[in-house]
């Protein structure tokens, strides 16, 4: 299944009707959460070059399969033809771990050297700031959206990994009770 | 396999067995958020640990007004407390409420001169309830709303507009309104002073027993820290002491399509629903498994104003309630015609709704639109639908243009004749007829928005039980309760409700007599 599917979908069961989905969907989800962190699915070889995408993913594909090389390669060089929050965008198509791997940040970035724990919003603030200044980023430039970090209920006070998520499809909170919500990277 | 595969293999377990005790009715139900699936041990397993994890005086279960209202109260009283919330987020309803708070004596009703007191917002509260209000509760949210209000003012500092608003079934204007038009006006100061009081608010610790001992009553709470909402069973088994009380502050249950469909079985997974996606039955069940008294649980407030194509509350019940039900008109497309006075109760215009069938279409003219805050982004995202004729606005919401634009002329002519013979809507003598263009439609189907019903609790908020003897250490405040409002909520009531009993709960927790 697609991701961004995937997405929708799991939205849609936190609202009531697609029961058996639901049940199958929430099943699904922990199961690959936990394959991301505890082996089964790709590697996590801290030093290898995040381009070269079957170091850890091994043959299986993980991308389309024409697609241009992508070893050596950097942010910059995918923004080339994926560029920023257009449609190719990368956003919602990779983890954030990998975003921030092809931004040059390492896994040791987030997690310290040593053994790897959850990530809190403190950390995020050493290279972000502040709530209230990646609110200043994300203005909507319409009418029909919002800004994810800063609402009238939650001011700019949320954790960041309610939304983005490092290792798993982010997702977007709002989306809840609000259509029209961006795709969180 | 990993501990969170076992988690959820076993949900689904529960799941199934469920499926098959209730039935081929259930599968259709939206299982996935019920309080119903949530237990992951049997009724009655809650026996005193061996060991408790954690002690506090006074333990809080839930963060949104009447919580965090309690909590306050319990901590100024002198008492150790904690706060407990399943929610990754606080706040509950309460922090995506509609900001609107009734209170009688206020200093904008004295500014404006308007003449009001308990006894009238008592007298609106029963009319409304059909009497079916408990008198004690009701007579208690309506003295204390002033000092509900004023604490909100000096205590919070909550910021509201300078105007009273005046909403459907209250006598006079008597409703504020936070600057933000969100309860989170209210709500976010409460956490602001709960964080300066040191009192810690634990997220993702989900409830799941009472632990009783004997005749001490409630002495603790089984929960799950780290929960992951809607996950079943998610989350590390604790156990927390109450040297004092429990309060239990853990709102309605309008999210949760199986308990919610046992209690009034229309209200299926086809309807939507205003509250967050944690509004759901497991506290209420715990309090009903450990004797609590259940008390109107069927009354099961619908929002006439939802429009179907947006998620929950949305923003078009805007466009309902101040342009399409005060000046223009609600049709059922198949027949083209009106079928209900719009400016009925709520529970009258959503049971009206749901009787034809299927969504119902709004409409109003330039003249009635005018009144609409934020109709631009209502259009911009598609909810509200704009048209140069009534007879486009006919064929883009399917209905019958013919029979809609005789009823449009009947209509208009009850308002030329101050008298609307057909429904017996009130009309306001400053309505124009309906013909100005260009002309706005939205749908409407109703969502499932408040519980009036709930848990018995005397006047002190302590909890009552079958035999109705007060549960030791054990008290609940908020829409958990049932017996403040009766039949039918009134608009505003609700923020009064849980920061009155809230802030009793709180204050009486804190002076029970400590348990060794
Ligand atoms: C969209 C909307 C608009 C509204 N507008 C208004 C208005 O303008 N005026 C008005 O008077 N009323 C309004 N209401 C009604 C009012 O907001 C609610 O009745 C009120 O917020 C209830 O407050 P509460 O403190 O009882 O519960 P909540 O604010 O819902 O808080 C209960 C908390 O307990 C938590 N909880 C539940 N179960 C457990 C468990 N097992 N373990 C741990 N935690 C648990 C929940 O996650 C939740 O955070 C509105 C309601 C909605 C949904
Ligand atoms: C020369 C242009 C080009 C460059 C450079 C490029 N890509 Fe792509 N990429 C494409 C095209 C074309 C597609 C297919 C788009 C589609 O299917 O919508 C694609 C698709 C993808 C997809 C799948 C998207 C989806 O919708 O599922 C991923 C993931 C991806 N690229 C990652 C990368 C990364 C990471 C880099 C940089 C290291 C990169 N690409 C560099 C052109 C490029
Ligand atoms: C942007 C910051 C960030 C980067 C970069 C990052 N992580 Fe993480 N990591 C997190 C967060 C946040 C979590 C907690 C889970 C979540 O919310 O996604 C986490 C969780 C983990 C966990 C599970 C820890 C636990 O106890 O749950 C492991 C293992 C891990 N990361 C490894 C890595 C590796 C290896 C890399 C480099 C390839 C990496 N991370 C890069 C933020 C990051
Ligand atoms: C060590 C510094 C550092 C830390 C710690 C860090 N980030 Fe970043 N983050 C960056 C940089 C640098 C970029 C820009 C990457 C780029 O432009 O390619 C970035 C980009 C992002 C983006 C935008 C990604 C995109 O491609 O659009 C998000 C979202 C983000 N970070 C979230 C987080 C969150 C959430 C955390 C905490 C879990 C976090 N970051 C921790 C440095 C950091
Ligand atoms: C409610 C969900 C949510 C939360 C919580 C959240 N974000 Fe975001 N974030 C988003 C969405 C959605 C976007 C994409 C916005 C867009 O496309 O305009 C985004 C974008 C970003 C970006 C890229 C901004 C840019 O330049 O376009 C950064 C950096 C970021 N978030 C960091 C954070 C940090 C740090 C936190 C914690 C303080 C945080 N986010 C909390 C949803 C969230
Ligand atoms: C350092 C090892 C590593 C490298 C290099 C790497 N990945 Fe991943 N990838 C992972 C891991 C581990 C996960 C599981 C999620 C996580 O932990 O971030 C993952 C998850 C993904 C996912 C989401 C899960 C899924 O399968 O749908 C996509 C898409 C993805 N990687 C694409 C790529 C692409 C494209 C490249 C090359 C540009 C790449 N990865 C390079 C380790 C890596
Ligand atoms: C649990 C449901 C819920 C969640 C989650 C939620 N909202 Fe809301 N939101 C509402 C409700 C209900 C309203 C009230 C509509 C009104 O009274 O105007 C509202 C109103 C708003 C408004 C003002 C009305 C408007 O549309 O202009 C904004 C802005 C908003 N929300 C942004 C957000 C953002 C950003 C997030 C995510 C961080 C979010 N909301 C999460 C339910 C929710």
């Amino acid at each position: 299944m697609r991701t961004s599917q995937h997405r929708r979908l799991l939205w849609k069961c936190l609202l009531p009707g697609l029961p058996l989905l639901a049940a199958l969907l929430i099943v699904h989800w922990g199961a690959q959460a936990s394959s991301a962190t505890q082996g089964g699915g790709p590697k996590q070889l801290e030093n290898a070059d995040v381009g070269d995408c079957a170091a850890c993913h091994g043959p299986a594909m993980s991308l389309p399969k024409d697609h241009p090389t992508t070893k050596g390669q950097a942010r910059k060089d995918c923004d080339k033809c994926h560029n920023g929050k257009k449609a190719a965008t990368l956003r919602g198509k990779l983890p954030l771990s990998h975003l921030h791997a092809l931004g040059g940040v390492s896994c040791a970035d987030c997690h310290g050297s040593g053994d790897k724990s959850a990530v809190g919003t403190e950390k995020c603030f050493e290279c972000h700031e502040s709530g209230e200044a990646v609110a200043k980023l994300t203005v909507p430039q319409d009418k029909v959206h919002n800004n994810p970090h800063d609402s009238p209920h939650y001011g700019t006070d949320l954790d960041c990994v309610l939304c983005h998520h490092a290792h798993a499809k982010s997702e977007n909170y709002c989306s809840q009770c609000h259509e029209k919500t961006q795709v969180v990277p | 396999m990993s501990d969170k595969e076992k988690t959820s293999g076993k949900s689904v377990t529960s799941r199934r067995n469920f499926l098959k005790q209730a039935g081929g009715a259930a599968a259709a139900m939206g299982l996935a958020t019920s309080g119903l699936m949530m237990k992951t041990t049997e009724a009655g397993a809650a026996e005193l640990p061996k060991k408790w994890d954690q002690t506090a005086d006074v333990i809080v279960i839930g963060s949104g007004f009447a919580g965090l209202a309690a909590a306050l109260e319990a901590k100024k009283a002198g008492a150790k407390v904690i706060i407990l919330e399943k929610m990754p987020v606080p706040g509950g309803n309460s922090i995506i409420n509609g900001g609107l708070m009734a209170a009688t004596g206020s200093p904008l009703q004295d500014k404006e001169g308007i003449k009001d007191s308990p006894e009238l917002m008592f007298q609106d509260m029963l009319k409304a309830g059909l009497h079916m209000n408990h008198p004690e509760l009701a007579m208690m949210v309506s003295d204390q709303s002033l000092g509900a209000l004023m604490w909100t003012l000096d205590y919070l500092n909550v910021d509201y507009k300078g105007r009273v608003t005046h909403l459907g079934g209250h006598s006079v204007p008597r409703s504020y309104l936070t600057n933000i038009r969100s309860g989170a006006g209210i709500v976010r100061q409460e956490l602001k002073k709960v964080k300066e009081e040191g009192i810690p608010l634990q997220k993702r610790a989900y409830l799941e027993h009472l632990i009783m001992d004997g005749k001490n009553g409630i002495v603790g709470v089984e929960v799950l820290s780290g929960y992951a909402f809607p996950k079943a069973g998610s989350g590390k088994r604790t156990f927390i002491k109450a040297n004092q009380a429990v309060i239990m502050a853990n709102g309605g249950f309008s999210y949760d399509v199986p308990f919610r469909m046992i209690q009034d079985p229309r209200l299926d997974d086809k309807l939507d629903c205003t509250n967050h996606p944690g509004a759901t039955a497991e506290g209420l069940i715990e309090l009903l498994r450990i004797g609590a008294t259940p008390v109107q649980p069927s009354w099961i407030q619908l929002g006439p104003w939802g429009c179907p194509q947006e998620k929950g509350m949305g923003i078009g019940y805007i466009f309902a309630i101040s342009g399409c039900f005060p000046f223009g008109i609600m049709v059922d497309p198949k027949t083209g015609k009106r079928f209900v006075n719009e400016l009925a109760d709520r529970k009258v215009r959503a049971d009206a709704i749901i009787k034809t069938g299927h969504w119902a279409v709004g409409i109003a003219d330039t003249n009635g639109a005018k009144y609409v805050d934020k109709l631009d982004k209502m259009l911009a995202k598609g909810t509200v639908r704009q048209f140069n004729t009534l007879d486009e606005l006919a064929q883009a919401f399917q209905v019958n243009s013919a029979e809609l634009q005789e009823q449009v002329k009947r209509y208009n002519a009850f308002l030329a004749k101050g008298k609307d013979e057909e429904f017996g809507k009130p009309l306001r003598a400053s309505s124009q007829p309906i013909a100005k263009a260009p002309f706005y439609g939205m749908n409407l189907w109703p969502k499932v928005h408040h519980t009036m019903g709930g848990v018995q609790i005397n006047s002190k908020a302590q909890l009552l039980d079958l035999y109705s003897q007060v549960v030791p250490g054990l008290y609940a405040a908020g829409e958990v309760t049932g017996g403040v409002h009766g039949a039918v909520r009134l608009g505003s009531n609700a923020t009064t409700d849980c920061l009155v009993f809230g802030r009793i709960a709180g204050a009486n927790a804190a002076k029970e007599r400590p348990r060794g």
